[in-house]
C-alpha cells in the first residue's frame, strides 16, 4: 500500500468507529421509555391525522413542478449575482433572456390554468 | 471574468436562437389568438402554422447572412469556406452544420405546413405541437454543430425530450402512449450508453473536444471503448439494426405529420453529430480499424433486416418506419467511409446529399398518410389507399413520386442520392461490398414500395375515402415535396457539390 493512503485509511476506519460507536453506545447505555403518543412519528410537533401513503391529487405534481422551474431559476441566480460586475452588460442581456424565457413559461402555465386550484 | 462575444458567436448560434424564438412564440400565440374565446383544438389555427413558416424562413435565411453558417460555401465558387471555432469550442461555424441545420430548417417549415389540418381533423391542433418542433428544431441544429461531448450530449438531449412529447401527443391512442414509452424509456437508455462513451473517451484523452478524439497519446484500451458505446448511443438514436426496436411503434403510434418530422430531423442530426465524430476518430488516432469494420457490420444489418422486416407490413406508417431503418443503413455506408478517411476526403458528402433527397421523400410520404387517415387510426391500413387515384389524382400522384424516391428509381432525387453513396463505396476499395449489399436490398424495397402504388391505382376503392381536402397548408408542402423530389434529379448537382464543399469544411 501506497504511503499516501494510510491518513485516507485511518480517518475511514475512524468515522466507522466513532459513527457504530456513537449509535451502540446510545443504543447500549441510553434509558428507554416507551409510551404510544412516543412510538408515533414525529411530524413537526403536529398529531398526525392520516397515513402518508395514500395517492396524491395530480395537482400536486403539477405545484411541484412549477416549484422545481422556479427554485432552478433562483439557483442560477445566486451564482450569477457574485460577478454581476464583472459580467456588465453581457450578464444582464443574459439574464433577462434566461428570466424573460422562464416568465413566458410561468404565463403559459397560468393562461392554461395550471395555477387554478378549483 | 468577462466574456466576449464575437460576431461569429452570434452567426452561429444565429439560426437556433430564431428556430427557439419561433417555438416560444408559437405557443404564446396559441393563449391569446384563439377561435370564440376558447382554446378549440378542431380549428384549423393558421395564425400558429404561419408564425413557424415566417420563423423557419427567418432561420433558413440566417444561414446565408454573411458570415452565416453556409454564406462561404455558398458563395465562393468550389472553396471551402473558413470556419471558426466559437464559444469556447462548444461549436463550430462551419458549412458542414450549416447544410444539416438548412435541411433541419426546411422540414420543420414543411412539417407546421402539414400539420394544420390534420391535428384539427383529430382535435388535437394545439399549439404546444409547433412549439416542440420548433423547440426540439433548435436543439437539433445546434447538435449538427456541436464540437464538444458536453454540447453534443445537451444537445441530444434536449431534442430528444421534445421527440419523446411529439411521439406521444395523441394522448388518448393507446398505440400513442406505447410507443412513447417505449421511445421513451430506449432512449434513456441510450443516452446512458452515449454517456458512459463520452466518459471513457475523456478519460482517454483528458479533453472534451472531439478533436482530440484524434490524439495519438490517447490511451487505447478507453478510447476504442468509449467510441463503441458513442456508436451504440448514436444507433439508437439514427434507429440502427438491433437497436431500432422503437422505432416501427414509436412512428405508428406519432401523429403521422410528427413521425415524418421525427425520422428526418432526428436522423439528420445524429448522422450530423456521428459524422463529426468518426472524422475526428479516423484522423491518425488511436481509434482501432475494427471500429470501421463494426460500422460496416452495422450498415449491412441495417439494410437487410429493414428491408426485409418491411415487406410484410400492412400498416403503412409500420411499413415506412422500417424503410426509415433500412435507410439509416444506406445513411450509414457513407459514415464508414468517413471513418476509414481515404482516398477520398469528400466520401462523407454522401450522407448530406442523401439526407436532402430523404427530406423530401419521407416527408412527402407521411403527409399524404397524414391526410389520408384524416383522424382515424384504421385508415393507415394499406387497403384504406385502394382506389385512391381516381378520388384524389393529385395525392396520388404524390405518394407515388415519394415512394418512387425512396425505392430509388431514376427520374427521382433518391437515385441520385443512392447513386452517390453507392459509388463511393464501389471506389472505396475494401468497402465495396457495402455497395453491393445496399444494390440488393433496394432491390427488395421496390416490392413493398410499389404495393401502396399498385392499391392506388389498380384496385377498387372499398369504401369511401374521406381525407384532409381543401388544406392549403397539405397541398402546398405535397407540391413543395413531389416537384423538389423530380426538380433534383435534373438540377441535383449544385446541391451535392455544396454537399461536398459542406463536408470539406470539416475533414480539410
Amino acid at each position: 500500500m501506497s504511503v499516501d493512503l494510510i491518513p485516507l485509511v485511518t480517518f475511514g476506519l475512524l468515522a466507522l468507529v466513532v459513527a457504530v460507536g456513537a449509535l451502540a453506545a446510545s443504543e447500549l447505555l441510553g434509558p428507554r421509555r416507551r409510551d404510544p403518543e412516543k412510538l408515533t412519528s414525529y411530524e413537526c410537533g403536529v398529531p398526525i391525522f392520516e397515513t402518508a401513503r395514500e395517492p396524491f391529487h395530480i395537482r400536486f405534481y403539477l405545484i411541484a413542478i412549477l416549484f422545481i422551474l422556479f427554485d432552478i431559476e433562483t439557483v442560477f441566480m445566486v451564482p450569477y449575482v457574485t460577478l454581476f460586475r464583472d459580467l456588465g452588460v453581457f450578464g444582464l442581456v443574459e439574464m433577462g433572456t434566461f428570466v424573460a424565457i422562464l416568465g413566458l413559461g410561468l404565463l403559459y402555465c397560468w393562461k392554461r390554468g395550471a395555477l387554478e386550484w378549483d | 471574468m468577462p466574456i466576449n462575444l464575437v460576431s461569429a458567436d452570434y452567426a452561429a448560434i444565429l439560426p437556433a436562437v430564431i428556430l427557439i424564438a419561433t417555438g416560444l412564440a408559437v405557443l404564446i400565440a396559441d393563449l391569446f389568438v384563439t377561435d370564440d374565446g376558447y382554446d378549440n383544438p378542431s380549428s384549423e389555427k393558421s395564425h400558429l402554422v404561419w408564425i413557424g413558416v415566417c420563423g423557419a424562413a427567418l432561420a433558413f435565411a440566417a444561414l446565408f447572412v454573411p458570415s452565416g453558417l453556409l454564406f462561404g460555401a455558398w458563395s465562393e465558387n468550389g472553396v471551402a469556406s473558413g470556419s471558426e471555432v466559437v464559444f469556447l469550442g462548444a461549436l463550430r461555424l462551419d458549412a458542414f452544420g450549416g447544410f444539416a441545420a438548412a435541411i433541419i430548417i426546411v422540414a420543420a417549415g414543411l412539417t407546421t405546413l402539414s400539420s394544420g389540418g390534420y391535428l384539427a381533423a383529430q382535435g388535437q391542433n394545439r399549439g404546444e405541437f409547433y412549439g416542440l418542433v420548433y423547440l426540439g428544431g433548435g436543439a437539433m441544429v445546434l447538435l449538427a454543430q456541436a464540437t464538444n461531448l458536453i454540447s453534443i450530449f445537451v444537445a441530444i438531449e434536449t431534442l430528444s425530450l421534445t421527440v419523446y412529447v411529439l411521439a406521444g401527443f395523441f394522448r388518448k391512442w393507446k398505440l400513442g402512449a406505447e410507443g412513447a414509452a417505449k421511445y421513451f424509456i430506449l432512449g434513456a437508455f441510450s443516452s446512458g450508453f452515449l454517456l458512459l462513451g463520452m466518459a471513457f473517451v475523456y478519460g482517454a484523452t483528458g479533453e472534451i473536444s472531439l478533436a482530440a478524439l484524434g490524439k495519438s497519446t490517447a490511451d487505447p484500451y478507453l478510447m476504442n471503448v468509449g467510441l463503441l458505446l458513442i456508436l451504440v448511443g448514436f444507433g439508437f438514436k439514427v434507429g440502427a439494426v438491433p437497436f431500432h426496436s422503437w422505432v416501427p411503434d414509436a412512428y405508428q403510434g406519432a401523429p403521422a405529420t410528427a413521425a415524418g418530422w421525427m425520422a428526418v430531423a432526428v436522423k439528420v442530426c445524429s448522422f450530423a453529430a456521428l459524422i463529426r465524430v468518426v472524422v475526428a476518430a479516423g484522423q491518425g488516432g488511436v481509434a482501432d480499424a475494427a471500429i470501421g469494420k463494426m460500422l460496416a457490420a452495422l450498415a449491412v444489418v441495417t439494410m437487410v433486416l429493414g428491408n426485409l422486416a418491411a415487406l410484410n407490413q400492412t400498416n403503412i406508417k409500420r411499413m415506412l418506419a422500417y424503410s426509415g431503418i433500412a435507410h439509416s443503413g444506406y445513411l450509414l455506408i457513407p459514415v464508414v467511409l468517413a471513418f476509414q478517411g481515404t482516398p477520398d476526403p469528400k466520401v462523407g458528402a454522401g450522407a448530406l446529399f442523401y439526407l436532402v433527397a430523404y427530406l423530401l421523400m419521407t416527408i412527402g410520404a407521411f403527409t399524404v398518410v397524414a391526410m389520408v387517415s384524416n383522424g382515424d387510426t384504421d385508415r393507415e391500413e394499406l387497403e384504406s389507399y385502394n382506389g385512391l387515384a381516381k378520388r384524389q389524382p393529385f395525392v396520388a400522384f404524390a405518394m407515388t413520386v415519394s415512394l418512387l424516391s425512396l425505392a430509388g428509381m431514376p427520374g427521382t432525387v433518391g437515385f441520385l442520392g443512392k447513386l452517390t453513396i453507392f459509388k463511393d463505396a464501389v471506389y472505396s476499395g475494401p468497402y465495396l461490398y457495402l455497395a453491393f449489399v445496399g444494390i440488393l436490398a433496394s432491390l427488395v424495397s421496390v416490392y413493398y414500395y410499389l404495393r401502396p402504388i399498385v392499391a392506388m391505382y389498380f384496385r377498387e376503392e372499398g369504401e369511401t375515402i374521406e381525407i384532409v381536402e381543401n388544406n392549403w397548408g397539405v397541398k402546398l408542402t405535397l407540391v413543395l415535396t413531389s416537384f423538389g423530389t423530380i426538380a433534383l434529379f435534373f438540377c441535383g448537382k449544385s446541391v451535392h457539390e455544396l454537399s461536398v464543399r459542406s463536408i470539406q469544411s470539416i475533414t480539410g
